[in-house]
C-alpha cells in the first residue's frame, strides 16, 4: 500500500524532535530542578504548585524514584514530607545514600488520615514537596489535595503501584518494561519515553 | 491546477502518542457503563481476535501479555491539536477532520516542492519523523482526498480525481448508510457507477446532501478555503454525527452532552468562558457558524443551554448537519487565589509550627524527623527524634579501617516490614531457592549473599553476627532477607 510508511526505528530520537517543534505548554506551573538529571529530562523538574504520580508494578523502583527525589532536594536544602500510611519508609536507605535528614519530615498517618495530613502539608506552604507513598484518595480528595497545592504553591508526589491516569493528574510517570514514560498534561506533546536506568539508581 | 488538498491520515495515532510501538500488543481501554472496556487495539492484537468493545477482562483471555494502558482521551485530544499546530507550518489552511484526519490547502505549495508527490514525499517524511504511521493522499477535492488516503490508494496520480476514484467500492464513501443502500439498491457497485448516475435525477431523489456527494465522485473541485484561525485559542470538542441530523433537537441534546463534558473540565481548571463558538459541518458542504455570549463568565450547561436554545429557537436547519465543533471562547479565571506565573511561594505556616500542629492532632510519633547515628546495624543507624540519639555507641576498633562498612553492609532496601517477618526457606548449597508463601512454596532466585554482618566481637560476650540475602521473587522484585538462625523478610527493593 503506497502513501504508508513504517514507524522510524529509533523512537527516542523521533520523540525529541516533535518536543522540540512543539512549543512548551502554557501554564502557570513552574518547574523546579530536582538536580538528578535522568527525572529533569523526562520531566522537566518538579512541577510547583501540582500533583504528579509515579506508578509501575511491585519492584519496578517506584519507591526508589521517590527516596532519590527526596535525597537530591534535601541535599539542595528544600524541605520535603515523606507521608508513610504503610509504616514502610526506610530511613538508613536514605540516609546510605546521602539525604540530609535535617531538611526531611517523615510523617506516618493510619490511612484514614492520609488525606487531611497530605491537605495540611501542602497548603502550609513551607515544602517544596510532599511524597506520598502507597495511598489511595478519590477523585473528590484529590480535588481538595489540587486547591492545597496552590495555595502553598506545593508539589505533591504520589507513588503507587496502580495507575492514576483517571485522577487527572498534572502529570504521571509509568515504569514499565524497563521504560519511564511520562504522559500528562504537563508533558508537552506526545509521551516521554526514556530508559528506565536513566531514572532509577 | 489552482485548488489541491492533501488529506492525512495517521491511522495509529492513539496508540503511538502513548510511546509504544505498533509491534506491541498494547490495547487502550476507558470505562464505559462502568466497565473497562477496550476502545483501541493495534494490529498484532487484532490477530488474536481482540477487538474493540470487548472487555479487558475477555482481551486478557485471548492474549495474556497483553499490555493494557488507560485511555486519555483528553491528553490524547491535546496532542492532536499540537499535531494540528505543527501542520499549520504548512500554511494557514489545516483543518483536522474527525480524530484521524487532517486536510490541508496546499495548491499555493506545489512550485516550492516540485509538485504534489513533492508535497506528500515532504508531508509523509515530517509526520514520520514524528513517529507517526501516515497515509496521504492529494486530490481537487477535500472529501475525494480523504477517500483516497483512507482506502490507501497512491498518494497521487496524474489521473482526474473521478478516474481515480471509480474503481472504489461504493462503501469507500463516508455517506449516511441508508443512502448507500439506497444506491445499491438501485444497482450502484461502485464509485463510477454513482458518478454515471444522471445529475439531475440523483439530485431530484436524494437532495442536496446526494448532489453534493455525486459532485465529488465526478471530481468537481472543491472551494477554495479562507485561513484558518490559530487553533491554539479554540481547544474544543467535536462530535461527528453517525448519520445526517435535520432536527434542532437532536443537535440541541448533542450540544447539551459536549457542554457537560466540557463543564467539568473547565472546573478542574476552575476557568470559565465568556462566549462559546458553535461550527456546524452541513451536508452541502458549507459550513455555519454561530456565537452565544454571556455578560460574565460561566461554567454553568444550564445557563448556557438556555442561550443555544434560544439561538435556534426555529428549530430549523439549513441543511442537515453532519458534525459539530465546540469551543470556549475566553476562558478566565474564576479563583482569586491562583498562583501567578513567577509568583513568589506564599508560606503561610513554617515547619515547626507545621510539625507541632500534626503532632497535637495525630500523635507524637505520627510526624518525625530521622537523625543518623553511628552504629553498625542497620536498624540503629537511625533514631526519630532529634536529641534522643541516647548514649553514643562504643568507639569501634575496625573503624579505622577505612571503607570496611562501605565495601560490607548490605544496600539497605527502599521499603522496610514494621517488624522482619519470620519465613520458611528451602536452601541449596546454603542459599536460598524457594521460600513459603502463603498457600504454597514459591521458587526464588538469589540475587546477592549471604553478606556477613558483625559486630562487638571483641567484648567478652563475642558480639552478634548476621547474615543477610537479597533475593529476587518469580515475580521480578527484590528482596532483603535475614538469617539469624530463623530466616526473617526485611524489606523490599522497590
Amino acid at each position: 500500500m503506497q502513501g504508508m510508511t513504517s514507524t522510524h526505528p529509533s523512537l527516542d530520537e523521533l520523540r525529541a524532535k516533535l518536543r522540540a517543534l512543539q512549543p512548551e505548554p502554557v501554564s502557570e506551573v513552574r518547574q523546579l530542578p530536582s538536580g538528578w538529571d535522568g527525572w529533569d529530562d523526562l520531566m522537566g523538574g518538579i512541577p510547583q504548585p501540582a500533583l504528579w504520580g509515579c506508578w509501575g508494578p511491585s519492584g519496578s523502583g517506584v519507591t526508589g524514584v521517590g527516596l532519590q527525589l527526596a535525597i537530591q532536594l534535601t541535599r539542595a536544602g528544600c524541605k520535603v514530607a515523606w507521608v508513610d500510611p504503610l509504616h514502610q519508609f526506610n530511613p538508613d536507605r536514605f540516609l546510605q545514600e546521602g539525604g540530609a535528614p535535617e531538611h526531611l519530615l517523615w510523617v506516618r498517618p493510619e490511612p484514614s488520615q492520609v488525606g487531611w495530613v497530605v491537605e495540611q502539608l501542602l497548603a502550609a506552604g513551607a515544602l517544596e514537596l510532599v511524597l506520598l507513598d502507597q495511598a489511595t484518595a478519590d477523585r473528590a480528595q484529590v480535588q481538595r489535595w489540587q486547591r492545597a497545592a496552590r495555595k502553598g504553591a506545593s508539589s505533591l508526589g504520589w507513588l503507587g503501584h496502580r495507575s492514576f491516569a483517571s485522577m487527572r493528574l498534572w502529570a504521571h510517570v509509568e515504569l514499565r518494561s524497563g521504560r519511564a514514560i511520562a504522559r500528562g498534561r504537563g508533558v508537552a506533546g506526545a509521551a516521554r519515553t526514556v530508559p528506565l536506568e536513566s531514572v532509577i539508581r | 491546477m489552482s485548488v489541491l488538498y492533501a488529506y492525512v491520515r495517521l491511522p495509529d495515532f492513539p496508540l503511538e502518542r502513548c510511546g509504544y510501538s505498533t509491534e506491541e500488543h498494547l490495547a487502550l481501554w476507558e470505562v464505559r457503563h462502568q466497565i473497562s472496556k477496550v476502545t483501541v487495539v493495534c494490529d498484532a492484537l487484532r490477530a488474536y481476535g481482540i477487538q474493540p468493545g470487548m472487555s479487558t477482562g475477555e482481551a486478557r483471555a485471548l492474549c495474556h501479555d497483553v499490555i493494557l494502558v488507560p485511555r486519555q482521551v483528553d491528553d490524547e485530544r491535546e496532542d492532536r491539536r499540537e499535531l494540528t499546530r505543527t501542520l499549520h507550518r504548512w500554511g494557514d489552511r489545516v483543518r483536522q477532520d474527525g480524530d484521524e484526519g487532517w486536510i490541508l490547502e496546499v495548491g499555493g505549495l506545489m512550485a516550492l516542492y516540485g509538485g504534489p508527490e513533492g508535497i506528500a514525499d515532504h508531508l509523509r517524511a515530517q509526520l514520520s519523523s514524528l513517529g507517526h504511521r501516515v497515509q496521504v493522499a492529494l486530490a481537487e477535492h477535500p472529501m475525494a482526498a480523504r477517500i483516497l488516503a483512507v482506502t490507501g490508494e497512491p498518494a497521487w496520480s496524474e489521473r482526474a480525481a473521478a478516474d481515480r476514484l471509480a474503481p472504489l467500492p461504493l462503501e469507500a464513501l463516508p455517506a449516511p448508510e441508508h443512502w448507500i443502500d439506497q444506491l445499491i439498491a438501485v444497482g450502484c457497485r461502485t464509485l463510477g457507477d454513482l458518478a454515471a448516475l444522471d445529475p439531475a435525477s440523483v439530485a431530484g431523489r436524494h437532495g442536496p446532501a446526494g448532489r453534493w456527494w455525486h459532485q465529488v465522485v465526478r471530481g468537481a473541485p472543491g472551494e477554495p478555503w479562507t485561513a484558518t484561525e490559530d487553533v491554539q485559542e479554540h481547544p474544543g470538542v467535536a462530535y461527528t454525527f453517525d448519520d445526517e441530523v435535520h432536527d434542532a433537537s437532536v443537535l440541541l441534546a448533542r450540544l447539551q452532552a459536549m457542554i457537560e463534558a466540557c463543564s467539568e473540565g473547565w472546573a478542574h481548571e476552575e476557568a470559565a468562558p465568556e462566549a462559546l463558538r458553535l461550527e456546524l459541518r452541513l451536508a452541502n458542504g458549507e459550513i455555519l457558524t454561530k456565537v452565544v455570549r454571556r455578560h460574565q463568565p460561566s461554567r454553568s450547561p444550564g445557563a448556557w443551554m438556555q442561550l443555544w436554545r434560544a439561538a435556534l429557537s426555529d428549530g430549523r436547519l439549513p441543511a442537515p448537519v453532519l458534525r459539530v465543533h465546540l469551543w470556549p471562547v475566553g476562558l478566565q479565571r474564576v479563583q482569586s487565589e491562583q498562583l501567578r506565573c513567577g509568583e513568589r511561594r506564599k508560606v503561610h505556616e513554617e515547619v515547626d509550627q507545621l510539625v507541632e500542629r500534626l503532632r497535637l492532632a495525630l500523635g507524637q510519633q505520627t510526624c518525625v524527623q530521622v537523625q543518623a547515628k553511628e552504629a553498625w546495624m542497620p536498624e540503629q543507624r537511625w533514631s526519630e527524634e532529634p536529641g534522643s540519639q541516647g548514649r553514643a555507641p562504643r568507639r569501634d576498633p575496625v573503624q579505622a579501617q577505612e571503607g570496611w562498612r562501605a565495601r560490607h553492609a548490605p544496600s539497605a532496601p527502599s521499603r522496610l516490614r514494621r517488624r522482619p517477618r519470620p519465613v520458611q526457606v528451602r536452601l541449596e548449597d546454603g542459599r536460598p531457592v524457594a521460600i513459603r508463601g502463603p498457600r504454597s512454596w514459591a521458587p526464588v532466585q538469589p540475587q546477592e549473599g549471604p553478606i556477613h554482618l558483625r559486630h562487638g566481637w571483641w567484648t567478652p560476650g563475642g558480639g552478634e553476627e548476621r547474615c543477610y540475602h537479597r533475593v529476587g521473587s518469580h515475580r521480578g522484585d527484590l528482596s532483603l532477607y535475614e538469617r539469624q538462625g530463623l530466616w526473617f523478610h526485611q524489606g523490599w527493593f522497590d
